[in-house]
C-alpha cells in the first residue's frame, strides 16, 4: 500500500505527517505545474472545472510514481466536488490504472461511512497492529501541523503587505513550512512554529497602513496557490493584507458538527447574504456574498472573489457581487480562473484594483 | 376578480378588460414540473392570460447584472424573465430545488434571486411587477402534490386571486405526464439526450431536431420513457452511496443506457450548452460507457453554442447522419 493525496495548499504537510507517524507508506504528487494541468485538460473537456483537472493531473502523476491508494477530500451536493471521485475514477479506470480510493467526507455522516466501506475493509486487512496503535498520535500530530501551517500562512499574509522587502516574507514562510514539515514530534513542531513566527515578526516594516481585502470564493481555488495563481502573494507585494476564512481546520471543524458555536457563527454570517439570496444556492456561494457584505461592514477596502471558470454556485455569487459591490461601497474583483496563460493580465487587473482601493481610501472617486 | 397585492410605489399595467397577465419564462416550461404547475394554475385561474416568450429583438430586455460565465440557457432564462416583467402584472419564476427526489443544478436555486436583482435595478421603474417564486422541492414520490399545492397557494396569496376549481382536482389532473410513442418507423430513430430546455428550445438546440427529421429520421427523447425506469438504469452506475445526485443528469445517463441497450436506436446525440457544469461531467461518463460498449450506438456530443452559424450546425449533423446512413444497422 502506498497512499497519495492531491496538492492542496499545505495539505501535503499534515497528510504526510499522519502517514509517516502511522508508518503508512505514501507518495506525494510532484508540485503542480503546467504539465499537471495539461494532463487534466487532455482527459476531460473544456467545461470541467479547473480543480478537477488539476486533481486528476496530480493523481495521474502520483500513480505513475508508484502510488496505489488515493485519498481524496469529499463534499456533498449540489456542487460538482461531490462527484469528483466518481468522474476521476471513471477516467483513471479508462486509462487502465490499478488503484484504490478513499474519500475524506465533507460531512461525517452515514453516507460518508458507506462511501468508503468496501475499500476501507480491504485496506484494513493490510494494516498492522502497529499502524493502528500509532494512528491516534499520528492524527494529533497531523492536526497540530495543520493548525501551525495555517497560523504561519495567516501571519505571512499580514506581514507581506507591510514588509520592507516582501521577498523576505516568502523566504521566511518557505523555511517555516519546511521546519513544520520536518518536525517529527509535537515538541519539535511547537519549537519550529514559534521560531518561524518570530522570524516573520522580526522582518523590517515600511510603516505604511496596508489596504485590507477579503478573499472569498470556491474552497479549492481560495486555498491552492497553483489554482489561484498565487493571488495572495501578488496582492501582498502591492501592499495589500489578505484575509480569508477558508482553511482546512475550519472546514473540518464545521464538517464534524461538534463545535456548535462555529455553526451558530456560520448561520449569523449567512444571514448577511439574505437580502440578495433567499435560498442556499450551494457550496460556498452564499458565504462568498455574506463575507463580502461583512467585509464592507468591517471597513475592508475590497474583496477578491476567486472561482473556477464554469463553477455553478460561484457564478451566481459573482453575479450577485457585481450588483451588491457598488451598493455596499466595496470594490469587488471577480476572477474566474481556468488557464495559466492569464499571468500578465492578472497583474494588470490587480494593479488597477489596488489603484481603485487607494483612490477610495484617499477620498478621491474611483 | 381581485387585483394583485401591489407593493407601495409600484404601478401595474392593466388591460381595459381587466385581465390578469402573468409572465412565466418559456425556458422553464420545458420542465415537466413547471408545465404541470402552469396547467394546474391555468385550471384554477382561467381568467389569467399567460406570457412566455421574449418580445422582438428591438425590445430586447435590459439586463443589468452580468451573468458572467453562466451557461447560455441560464442567461436566456434571466433575459426572458426580465422582458416579460414589462408586460405582466406578476412574474412567476419557480425556485426549482429538487425533482423526483433528485437535485436541480445550483443555478435553478439562484434564478429567482438573479431575476429579482435585475428587476430591482432596472431603469424601467416603476413598472416592476411582483416576483412569485414558489419553492419546488420534491423530496419523495408524494412530493409533486405538496410542492404544487404550495406553489399555487403562494401564487393565490400574492395576487389575491380566487381559485375557480377545487385545487385538489387541478393538482390531480396536472400531475399526469404527457405520453410519447417510442416507435421508430422509416429510417429509424435518433435519440436526443440533454436537459429538457436543450431538447425543446429551438434557440438553444440550434433546431437540430428539425434538421434530423428533415433527413427522414424520427427523434426520440428520454421524456418518452418513465423516469423511474431511467433512474433504475442510471443507478447501475452508482456505487456505495456515490449517487449521481442531479435529476437531469440521471435522466440523461439512464436515457443513454436505455437507448443503447434496452431500445437501441440508430444514433444518439447529446445536446449540451457550453459551460454546463453537469453535462461537462456527464460527457466524461458517457464517453467512457461508449468506449466500453461492445456494440456502441454512434454517439455525437454537440455543444450548441460553440457554433457561430447555422450552416456549421447543419454540416455537423449531416456528417453524423451520413455515417449512420452508411452503417448496416442504420
Amino acid at each position: 500500500m502506498r497512499i497519495t493525496f492531491p496538492n492542496l495548499g499545505s495539505m501535503h504537510i499534515f497528510c504526510k505527517a499522519i502517514a509517516k507517524a502511522a508508518s503508512i507508506p505514501y507518495q506525494l504528487p510532484p508540485p503542480t505545474t503546467d504539465e499537471t494541468r495539461e494532463l487534466g485538460e487532455y482527459y476531460t473537456n473544456e467545461s470541467v472545472c479547473l480543480p478537477l483537472k488539476i486533481i486528476l493531473g496530480n493523481f495521474i502523476q502520483a500513480l505513475e510514481l508508484g502510488a496505489d491508494t488515493i485519498v481524496m477530500v469529499g463534499s456533498g451536493p449540489p456542487c460538482r466536488l461531490g462527484v469528483y471521485d466518481r468522474t476521476i475514477k471513471t477516467i483513471l479506470d479508462d486509462l487502465g490504472y490499478s488503484y484504490r480510493w478513499l474519500t475524506i467526507p465533507g460531512l461525517f455522516n452515514w453516507q460518508a461511512f458507506l462511501q468508503n466501506k468496501a475499500e476501507a475493509d480491504q485496506l484494513r486487512r493490510e494494516l498492522t497492529p502497529r499502524n493502528y496503535l500509532a494512528f491516534p498520535g499520528a492524527l494529533r500530530l497531523g492536526w497540530k501541523k495543520m493548525r501551525c501551517c495555517e497560523q504561519l500562512e495567516h501571519a505571512a499574509m499580514r506581514k507581506r503587505a507591510v514588509a520592507a522587502d516582501p521577498r523576505q516574507v516568502d523566504q521566511a514562510l518557505k523555511h517555516g513550512l519546511q521546519a513544520l514539515d520536518e518536525a517529527a514530534s509535537l515538541k519539535e513542531l511547537s519549537t519550529g512554529a514559534r521560531e518561524a513566527l518570530d522570524r516573520l515578526k522580526s522582518l523590517p516594516e515600511t510603516g505604511y497602513s496596508p489596504l485590507k481585502v477579503v478573499m472569498v470564493g470556491e474552497v479549492y481555488t481560495v486555498m491552492e496557490p497553483s489554482i489561484n495563481l498565487d493571488i495572495e502573494r501578488r496582492l501582498g507585494y502591492l501592499g495589500v493584507e489578505v484575509h480569508r476564512s477558508s482553511y482546512f481546520s475550519s472546514h473540518i471543524r464545521r464538517g464534524s458538527r461538534l463545535d456548535r458555536r462555529l455553526l451558530r457563527q456560520r448561520e449569523q454570517l449567512l444571514s448577511l447574504a439574505r437580502p440578495y439570496l433567499n435560498y442556499d444556492v450551494g457550496a460556498e456561494c452564499n458565504v462568498s456574498v455574506a463575507e463580502s457584505v461583512q467585509a464592507a461592514q468591517e471597513g475592508f477596502d475590497g474583496a477578491v472573489h476567486v472561482y473556477p471558470f464554469s463553477c455553478m454556485p460561484e457564478t451566481n455569487a459573482a453575479a450577485v457581487l457585481s450588483a451588491v459591490g457598488p451598493e455596499i461601497g466595496l470594490p469587488v474583483l471577480g476572477l474566474p480562473l481556468d488557464r495559466k496563460d492569464m499571468d500578465v493580465r492578472l497583474n494588470t487587473q490587480i494593479e488597477a484594483f489596488v489603484d481603485i482601493m487607494h483612490m477610495r481610501r484617499s477620498g478621491r472617486s474611483a | 376578480m381581485n387585483t394583485a397585492a401591489a407593493a407601495p410605489g409600484r404601478s401595474f399595467r392593466r388591460l381595459p378588460e381587466d385581465i390578469m397577465n402573468i409572465g412565466l419564462p418559456e425556458e422553464l416550461l420545458h420542465l415537466e414540473a413547471v408545465r404541470s404547475l402552469h396547467q394546474g394554475l391555468g385550471r384554477l385561474y382561467p381568467e389569467v392570460r399567460w406570457h412566455h416568450s421574449q418580445p422582438r429583438r428591438s425590445e430586447a430586455p435590459e439586463v443589468i447584472i452580468s451573468e458572467g460565465d453562466a451557461c447560455f440557457p441560464f442567461k436566456k432564462t434571466i433575459r426572458t424573465s426580465c422582458s416579460l416583467a414589462g408586460r405582466a402584472d406578476a412574474l412567476l419564476v419557480p425556485r426549482l430545488v429538487r425533482l423526483d427526489g433528485y437535485l436541480m443544478c445550483p443555478n435553478f436555486r439562484g434564478l429567482p434571486d438573479l431575476v429579482a436583482l435585475n428587476l430591482e435595478r432596472s431603469s424601467s421603474e416603476p413598472r416592476r411587477p411582483p416576483l412569485i417564486s414558489p419553492l419546488i422541492d420534491e423530496q419523495g414520490p408524494g412530493g409533486r402534490r405538496g410542492s404544487l399545492k404550495q406553489a399555487m397557494e403562494a401564487l393565490s396569496g400574492t395576487l389575491g386571486l380566487e381559485p375557480q376549481l377545487d385545487p385538489a382536482l387541478a393538482l390531480t389532473e396536472a400531475s399526469n405526464p404527457e405520453d410519447q410513442s417510442t416507435a421508430c418507423p422509416g429510417k429509424g430513430c435518433i435519440a436526443l439526450l440533454g436537459h429538457p430546455y436543450m431538447l425543446g428550445d429551438k434557440r438553444l438546440n440550434s433546431r437540430i431536431p428539425e434538421i434530423i427529421r428533415s433527413r427522414g429520421y424520427r427523434t426520440i427523447t428520454p421524456e418518452s420513457v418513465p423516469f423511474a425506469r431511467l433512474d433504475r438504469l442510471a443507478s447501475e452506475r452508482d456505487y456505495y452511496a456515490k449517487t449521481l445526485y442531479w435529476r437531469f443528469a440521471r435522466e440523461t445517463l439512464g436515457g443513454y443506457i436505455y437507448f443503447s441497450r434496452e431500445q437501441p436506436v440508430s444514433g444518439i446525440i447529446f445536446l449540451v450548452s457550453f459551460n454546463c457544469g453537469l453535462d461537462a461531467l456527464l460527457r466524461v461518463e458517457l464517453a467512457a460507457l461508449h468506449r466500453r460498449s461492445e456494440q456502441p450506438v454512434p454517439l455525437l456530443t454537440h455543444v450548441s453554442d460553440e457554433h457561430t452559424q447555422q450552416e456549421h450546425v447543419v454540416t455537423r449533423i449531416e456528417a453524423f447522419l451520413d455515417i449512420l446512413d452508411g452503417l448496416p444497422h442504420a
